[in-house]
C-alpha cells in the first residue's frame, strides 16, 4: 500500500492548503492535495473555469436566501454547513444539517467545504493583527499570550499580502498602540487602496473628530476616540509603483523563505482564472460575500493555478477524496499515512477507501474539520485542547436611516462598493480590554443585507402595507438610500468548554463524523456588546440616525445581559481549535506549527491561533501558513 | 500572392488637393506640417471613435448569457478600440495639439460611408449577425496590395497609420535636426496611463517621444489587424493563454463559428474547435435607429412613444457626457477619467433596455442612437 | 446557461402575443410605478406573464386581468379605483399578505409587484408544493437581475450589471438627494 512518491500530503484546498503547495512545489518538494469537493469544481483554466464560475453565479441569481454558501454545492459526501440553518439550539432538528448544535448558544458560522474553500465567499478584509494581540494575558490579565510575537509575524504578514493581492493605503492605518516598526520601512502594499465609499466619506465627514463615553454609564464619562482607516482588502486595485516585490522564494542554503525583489513597477494583479484581463479592478460588484463575479477577489484557485502552472509535475490533486482518518504509529507516533474515501458522484455512496501516504502530513482544512479529523484519529491530542478554544467573532449589529439636521432623509446609497471599505479602529485596542472584549467597526455598504435581507424584505413590507406605484417606489427609494448599518465585531475569548467534538451517533452520508458543537459567549464579550450598543446609541444620536435596530426573543442567538436583550450573529471567523502554543500540556501545536505528538504532522489555518484579536482570521492564518511552511522545508531537508 | 502588412506608404499618396473641411472627410489631410500632423492625428482618434458604436450596437444586441465567446471577444475589441482612441490623442497632446473628443463631427449620423477607405463601404448601426460582422471585418481588414488609391484614402487602418507614422518619424527628425531637444514632443500636459484606462489586454501607452509614439502606433495596428503577417496581435502571451489574435482574426473566428488553430496561417478561414454561434439569441434591434426616423416612423402610442423617445434622448445625454469626460481626461486632466466609469457601464444597461423595447416599426425593437447632445 | 421553461416558449412563439398581455403590462405600470416602456426595457414581461398563466387558476387569473381591464379603461380615478379593488385589505383582515384563498385579487396583485421588484413569485398551486420554500422562488437568474427594486435603491443587482472601478466612491450617475433616477418627485 504505502508509496513514497510524495513529499507532502496536503489535505484541503483552501488558502492555506494552496499555500503550503504553492511554496513547497516552487521548493521543488513533491506534494499531493486532496480536496473533499467535486472535481468539476476544480477548474483552473479557460472555458472550463468559466463555466464553474458562470454556474455558480446562475444558482446565487436563483437562490432565495444568498447565503455565503449559496453559490456553491452542498455535497452530500462532504457536506458544508449553511448558515441558513442556524436556529435557537432548542428548535433545531440534530438530523438535519450539518453542525449538531448543543447550544446553549447556536453557532452561526459557515465555511464551504470546495475546491478553493471559504476563499471562494470570504469578504476579503486583510487586517493585521495589532502587537497588543499577541500579548492579552501579560497586557490586560486576559486570555492567553502567543507562542510569538508580531514582530515574529511580520516578514509573514508581507508574504501574505503578496500571495493573496492586497490593496491598500499603509499611511492610513493608524492604529492603536502599534508603535512606529508595525510595517517595515518603506512598505506600501502591492496595490493602492480601494476607493472608499461614498457611504463612508459622509459619515468619516461627519465623525472625525468625535469622541464616545465607553463607560456604559450615563453618569460617568470616559471619553475614546472615534478613528477611522481605509480597510486594506483582497482584491484588485491599482497596482502601487512603489512595491517591490514579486514572489516568495525558499532560500535552501539559509533554510529560510523571503521575498523576492524586483525593480519597482512590475506588479500584476492576478485576474480571473478564465482569463487574466478580467478581473484586474474591482468592479464594484457588490457581491464579494458570496461571489466575485469577475474574480478581482482574491481566492484560493489562483494560487493553486500558478502553482501547477510552474511545477505541474510537482502538484498532484485528488478532488472527490474525503479524508477521515490519520493512521498512528503506536510506536513512533509518527502519522504512516491519511485514509480517505474517494467517491464516483456525489449521488452515490459509492466511494472506494484509499490511504497516502507521504514524508510529512498538513491539515489544512477550516478549524472545525481539522479538529474533527484529529479526534477521529485519536491523533496530537494528549493536550485535551483539540476541539476547545473554539471562537468567532460576535457581531452586535445596530442598523438605521440617515436623516439630516432638520431629519430630513440623508441619502448614503448603499448597496454599492465592495462589503466594507472603511472601519473604526480605535476599539481594537486599549485598557478596556482588562474589562471587555476589543472589537472592530467596519462600516458596511450594502445597507440593511445582514440584519433585515434588505432590499427584498423592504419591498415585501411595503406591499403588505398595501404600498404601490409611484408611492412606493418612492418609499422604497428614500428608505434605501438611506440605510446605514454598524458592525461591532468583538473579540471572543478562549473557553475550553466552547468546543468540537465528535459522536457516534451523528455521522454524515458517507459514514463521516458530524461536528458537535458546544457553543457560549463569556460575560467578557457580552459586557463588550452592553459597552457597544451604549456607544452605538451616542453615535447614532450624534448622526440623526433613525435608529431600526431591532433585537427579537426568537432569533437564533438571542441572550439578555444585565437587563437588555442581545442578538449576537456570527462573522464567519472560525478559529481556536487546535491552538498554538509553548508548553505541550496546554496546546496542540508549537510555533512552527507542528503537532507536539507527532513530529511529521502539521496543522495549518484558523484552528492555530491561540486568540483572535480583531481583525478578520484570513491574512494572519496565511502568514502563519508561510511559517508552517518554512517549517515544512527545514524539516524536509534536514 | 498576398502580402498582408504595408510596406512602404510612399508620400506620394497624399495629394495637396484638399476638400471639404468636415473632419471625417474621405480625404485624409496633407501631411507636412506640424498642423497637419496634428489634424491627421485628431483624424485618427475620429476613425476609432467612428468604430465604436457599431461595435457596442453588435455586442449589446447579444440576448444576455448567450454566445458568451462572441460577447467576450466584441467586448474584448471595444475595449481596445478605446484604448486605441486614448493612445491617438494621447499622441496628439505629446506635440502639442488638443484632442477633441466631443464634437458634433465625432458622432456622425449612422449609416455612413469608412472614413478614409479606397475599398468604400457602408458601416451602420446593426444588431449582431453576419452582416454587421462582415462590417467589422472590412474596418479591421489588413492591407492587401492593391495598386494606388485615391489621395487620402487606404486600404486598411494600419495604412492610414503607417502615413501617420511616417510623417511623426519625419517631423521628429526634422524638428531635432534644428536643435529642438524634444523634437515634435512639447505638450507637457498629463498623459493617460493605464492607471486611468484599463481595460483588457491592451496597454494604454503614455506618449513622452518618438519612440512611444511608434510603440503606441505599434500596437494599434497589431491589435487590429495583426502582427507583420500573422494572426497574432502582437501583445506578450502569457504561458497557457488562449493564444491572443487581431481584431480582424477574431471577427473571422465568429463569422465562421470556428477558433484559430495555434499559428495557423492568416489567408485561410479558421479550422479549430468549434466556436457556437446562435445567431438568433439577439434582440432585433432595427437597423440604424435614430430619433428622427424613430419620431416619423414609429407607431407607438402615447405614453409609451415619448417614454420611449425620452429613454433614447438620456442615453445620448449619457453618451454625450461620457465624451465631454474623455476629452477632459485626454486633455491634462486624466484623474477625471474615473468619473466616466460608470457612465459607461450605464450605457450598456441603458442600450440594453432600449433594445428590448418595441419601436413600433415593424416587430423592430429600439436601440441606441450615439445622437450628440450638446 | 439554462433556459426557463418560461424563456423557451417565450422565444419560440413570441409572435403570438396573448390578447390579455398588453393589460398585464398597463396593470404592471400602475402598481409598480415604472412606465411600461421601462417595464418593456428589463425583458421580462413575456416571462412574467407566462408565469402567471402557469397558474391551474386559469380563469381566476383571467377574471383578475378583466377587471383590471375594465378599471384601466374605464373613466373613473384610475389610481382609486385599483386601490380599492387590489390593495385595500377588507377592513378586520389583519394578515399583510392575504393568502389567496381568501382574498385572490390582492394576493395576485401583491404578487405582481414583488414579481416585477425581486423576481420572486409564489404560486398558488398550492397541491403541487409541499412547503412556503417551495412555493417562493425566483423565476429566473435573468429575473433576479432584473428586479426592479436595484433601480429604486439606486444601484445594480448584487453581483451583476456591474458600474465599474471606483463607481461606489461617488454618488450614483444622475442621483440627487430627492428621488430615484426616472421616478417622479
Amino acid at each position: 500500500m504505502e508509496n513514497t512518491e510524495f513529499d507532502v500530503v496536503i489535505v484541503g484546498s483552501g488558502i492555506a492548503g494552496a499555500v503550503v503547495a504553492k511554496t513547497l512545489t516552487d521548493a521543488g518538494k513533491r506534494v499531493l492535495m486532496l480536496d473533499a469537493g467535486l472535481e468539476s469544481g476544480m477548474a483552473l483554466d479557460g472555458e472550463r473555469a468559466y463555466q464553474v464560475q458562470r454556474k455558480y453565479l446562475d444558482t446565487f441569481y436563483r437562490a432565495t436566501a444568498k447565503t455565503p454558501n449559496s453559490p456553491y454545492p452542498n455535497l452530500k459526501n462532504a457536506p458544508s454547513s449553511d448558515v441558513i440553518e442556524t436556529a435557537p439550539v432548542e428548535k433545531m432538528d440534530a438530523r438535519r444539517g450539518y453542525y449538531v448544535q448543543k447550544g446553549p448558544l447556536a453557532f452561526g458560522s459557515d465555511n464551504w467545504i470546495g475546491p478553493g474553500g471559504t476563499t471562494q465567499h470570504w469578504l476579503g478584509t486583510t487586517l493585521r493583527m495589532l502587537p497588543n494581540d499577541f500579548r492579552l494575558k501579560t497586557m490586560y490579565g486576559r486570555a492567553v499570550d502567543w507562542p510569538i510575537t508580531y514582530e515574529h509575524l511580520r516578514p509573514y504578514y508581507e508574504m501574505a499580502e503578496y500571495e493573496i493581492g492586497v490593496s491598500g493605503e499603509v499611511s492610513d492605518q493608524k492604529l492603536p498602540n502599534i508603535g512606529p516598526d508595525y510595517f517595515s520601512p518603506g512598505y506600501v502594499f502591492p496595490m493602492k487602496k480601494i476607493p472608499q465609499s461614498y457611504l463612508d466619506t459622509l459619515i468619516l465627514e461627519k465623525n472625525k473628530r468625535r469622541k464616545v463615553n465607553i463607560s456604559g454609564d450615563k453618569e460617568k464619562e470616559i471619553l475614546h476616540p472615534i478613528r477611522f482607516c481605509s480597510t486594506p482588502q483582497g482584491r484588485n486595485s491599482i497596482p502601487n509603483n512603489d512595491y517591490r516585490f514579486s514572489g516568495v522564494a525558499w532560500d535552501a542554503k539559509e533554510k529560510k523563505l523571503y521575498m523576492v525583489e524586483t525593480t519597482p513597477g512590475r506588479y500584476e494583479p492576478v485576474g480571473a482564472l478564465w482569463d487574466p484581463y478580467t478581473g484586474q479592478r474591482c468592479e464594484g460588484n457588490a457581491a464579494c460575500v458570496p461571489i466575485c463575479p469577475v474574480q478581482a477577489k482574491y481566492n484560493a484557485l489562483k494560487t493553486i493555478k500558478k502553482a501547477h502552472r510552474r511545477s505541474p509535475h510537482l502538484l498532484v490533486i485528488k478532488s472527490q477524496c474525503v479524508a477521515y482518518e490519520l493512521v498512528v504509529d503506536p510506536d513512533t507516533k509518527l502519522i504512516r499515512g491519511v485514509k480517505y474515501k474517494r467517491y464516483d458522484s456525489d449521488d452515490s455512496r459509492n466511494c472506494t477507501t484509499e490511504f497516502a501516504t507521504a514524508r510529512i502530513y498538513v491539515l489544512a482544512a477550516s478549524a472545525i474539520e481539522n479538529a474533527k479529523l484529529l479526534l477521529s484519529s485519536n491523533a496530537a491530542n494528549s493536550s485535551d485542547q483539540v476541539g476547545r478554544n473554539l471562537m468567532d467573532h460576535m457581531c452586535l449589529l445596530t442598523w438605521g436611516l440617515l436623516r439630516d439636521r432638520n431629519s430630513k432623509p440623508l441619502k448614503v446609497f448603499p448597496f454599492r462598493g465592495p462589503g466594507s471599505t472603511t472601519n473604526i479602529s480605535s476599539f481594537r485596542d486599549g485598557d478596556f480590554r482588562k474589562r471587555h472584549a476589543a472589537w472592530i467597526v467596519p462600516l458596511d455598504n450594502w445597507g440593511w443585507g445582514w440584519p433585515a435581507f434588505s432590499p427584498g424584505t423592504d419591498v415585501s413590507i411595503a406591499v403588505g402595507e398595501g404600498r404601490f406605484g409611484e408611492e412606493l417606489r418612492q418609499h422604497l427609494n428614500t428608505e434605501l438610500t438611506c440605510q446605514v448599518l454598524l458592525h461591532f465585531e468583538c473579540e471572543q475569548d478562549p473557553q475550553p468548554e466552547n468546543r468540537v467534538t465528535i459522536d457516534e451517533r451523528y455521522k454524515d452520508h458517507l459514514g463521516n463524523y458530524r461536528p458537535v458543537i458546544h457553543y457560549n459567549a463569556s460575560d467578557y464579550v457580552k459586557e463588550a456588546f452592553r459597552i457597544a450598543k451604549f456607544v452605538s446609541d451616542q453615535i447614532f444620536k450624534k448622526n440623526n440616525v433613525d435608529d431600526r435596530t431591532d433585537y427579537s426573543s426568537d432569533e437564533a442567538d438571542y441572550w439578555q445581559y444585565k437587563g437588555e436583550g442581545y442578538t449576537s450573529r456570527g462573522a464567519g471567523h472560525i478559529v481556536g481549535t487546535h491552538r498554538m502554543g509553548s508548553d505541550p500540556k496546554d496546546s496542540v501545536v508549537d510555533p512552527d506549527m507542528r503537532t507536539w505528538d507527532h513530529e511529521n504532522l502539521f496543522l495549518t489555518g484558523c484552528g492555530n491561533m491561540p486568540t483572535l484579536g480583531t481583525s478578520n482570521p484570513t491574512l494572519t492564518m496565511t502568514a502563519l501558513t508561510f511559517k508552517a511552511a518554512e517549517a515544512i522545508l527545514k524539516q524536509l531537508e534536514s | 500572392m498576398r502580402h498582408r502588412k504595408e510596406s512602404n506608404i510612399r508620400t506620394h499618396r497624399f495629394s495637396r488637393s484638399h476638400q471639404s473641411p468636415a473632419a471625417i472627410s474621405n480625404q485624409a489631410p496633407v501631411i507636412e506640417t506640424i498642423e497637419e500632423l496634428r489634424a491627421a492625428l485628431q483624424e485618427a482618434i475620429a476613425l476609432e471613435h467612428f468604430t465604436i458604436p457599431p461595435y457596442l450596437c453588435a455586442l449589446y444586441s447579444i440576448r444576455k448569457g448567450a454566445n458568451p465567446e462572441a460577447t467576450r471577444i466584441i467586448q474584448t475589441v471595444v475595449i481596445e478600440e478605446m484604448g486605441h482612441m486614448i493612445m491617438a490623442a494621447n499622441i496628439l497632446n505629446a506635440i502639442g495639439g488638443k484632442p477633441r473628443i466631443f464634437a458634433r463631427e465625432s458622432l456622425p449620423e449612422y449609416p455612413r460611408e469608412m472614413p478614409h477607405s479606397a475599398i468604400g463601404f457602408e458601416v451602420g448601426l446593426l444588431k449582431f449577425s453576419k452582416n454587421a460582422l462582415n462590417t467589422f471585418l472590412r474596418i479591421e481588414r489588413p492591407a492587401e496590395e492593391r495598386g494606388p488609391t485615391e489621395p487620402g484614402q487606404f486600404w486598411s487602418i494600419g495604412e492610414f497609420y503607417a502615413a501617420v507614422s511616417e510623417a511623426l518619424n519625419r517631423l521628429d527628425s526634422e524638428a531635432k535636426s534644428r536643435k529642438q531637444k524634444k523634437g515634435i514632443f512639447t505638450g507637457c500636459r498629463p498623459q493617460v496611463t493605464n492607471e486611468h484606462y484599463h481595460g483588457s489586454r491592451g496597454k494604454v501607452i503614455a506618449v513622452y517621444s518618438i519612440e512611444d509614439a511608434n510603440e503606441a502606433i505599434k500596437e494599434i495596428v497589431d491589435q487590429g489587424e495583426g502582427k507583420g503577417g500573422s494572426i497574432k496581435d502582437g501583445d506578450d502571451d502569457e504561458p497557457g493563454d488562449e493564444s491572443k489574435i487581431a481584431h480582424y482574426y477574431r471577427f473571422n473566428e465568429i463569422f465562421f463559428e470556428r477558433r484559430y488553430r495555434t499559428n495557423e496561417p492568416p489567408d485561410e478561414p479558421p479550422s479549430g474547435d468549434p466556436l457556437p454561434v446562435d445567431w438568433n439569441a439577439v434582440y432585433n434591434m432595427m437597423p440604424n435607429p435614430n430619433l428622427r426616423v424613430i419620431r416619423k416612423e414609429s407607431k407607438l402610442k402615447e405614453p409609451q412613444r415619448s417614454q420611449l423617445l425620452g429613454a433614447m434622448e438620456e442615453f445620448n445625454r449619457t453618451y454625450s457626457s461620457l465624451l465631454r469626460n474623455i476629452q477632459r481626461g485626454c486633455n491634462g486632466k486624466p484623474e477625471v477619467l474615473r468619473e466616466g466609469v460608470p457612465m459607461m457601464h450605464s450605457l450598456r444597461e441603458m442600450a440594453i433596455d432600449l433594445m428590448r423595447a418595441e419601436v413600433g416599426i415593424g416587430n423592430y425593437t429600439a436601440g441606441p442612437s450615439f445622437e450628440y447632445v450638446p | 446557461m439554462k433556459k426557463s421553461p418560461a424563456q423557451t416558449i417565450v422565444e419560440s412563439h413570441g409572435a403570438q402575443r396573448d390578447p390579455d398581455l398588453p393589460t398585464f403590462l398597463e396593470l404592471s405600470a400602475a402598481l409598480t410605478g415604472f412606465s411600461e416602456v421601462e417595464l418593456e426595457g428589463t425583458g421580462m414581461l413575456d416571462e412574467y406573464f407566462y408565469t402567471l398563466m402557469k397558474e391551474q387558476d386559469h380563469e381566476g387569473v383571467r377574471a383578475f386581468l378583466k377587471k383590471a381591464g375594465d378599471i384601466l379603461d374605464g373613466k373613473r380615478n384610475v389610481k382609486a379605483a385599483i386601490k380599492a379593488a387590489f390593495m385595500d385589505p377588507p377592513p378586520g383582515l389583519t394578515d399583510p399578505n392575504p393568502p389567496f384563498d381568501v382574498m385572490p385579487h390582492q394576493a395576485l396583485a401583491r404578487r405582481i409587484i414583488l414579481l416585477w421588484y425581486t423576481g420572486v413569485w409564489t404560486t398558488m398551486n398550492w397541491k403541487e408544493t409541499k412547503s412556503q420554500d417551495q412555493r417562493t422562488s425566483i423565476v429566473s437568474a435573468r429575473a433576479y437581475e432584473e428586479g426592479l427594486i436595484w433601480m429604486v435603491a439606486q444601484t445594480h443587482p448584487a453581483g451583476a450589471k456591474q458600474p465599474g472601478y471606483g463607481s461606489w466612491s461617488r454618488p450614483p450617475l444622475g442621483a440627487d438627494q430627492s428621488r430615484d433616477k426616472h421616478g417622479k418627485h
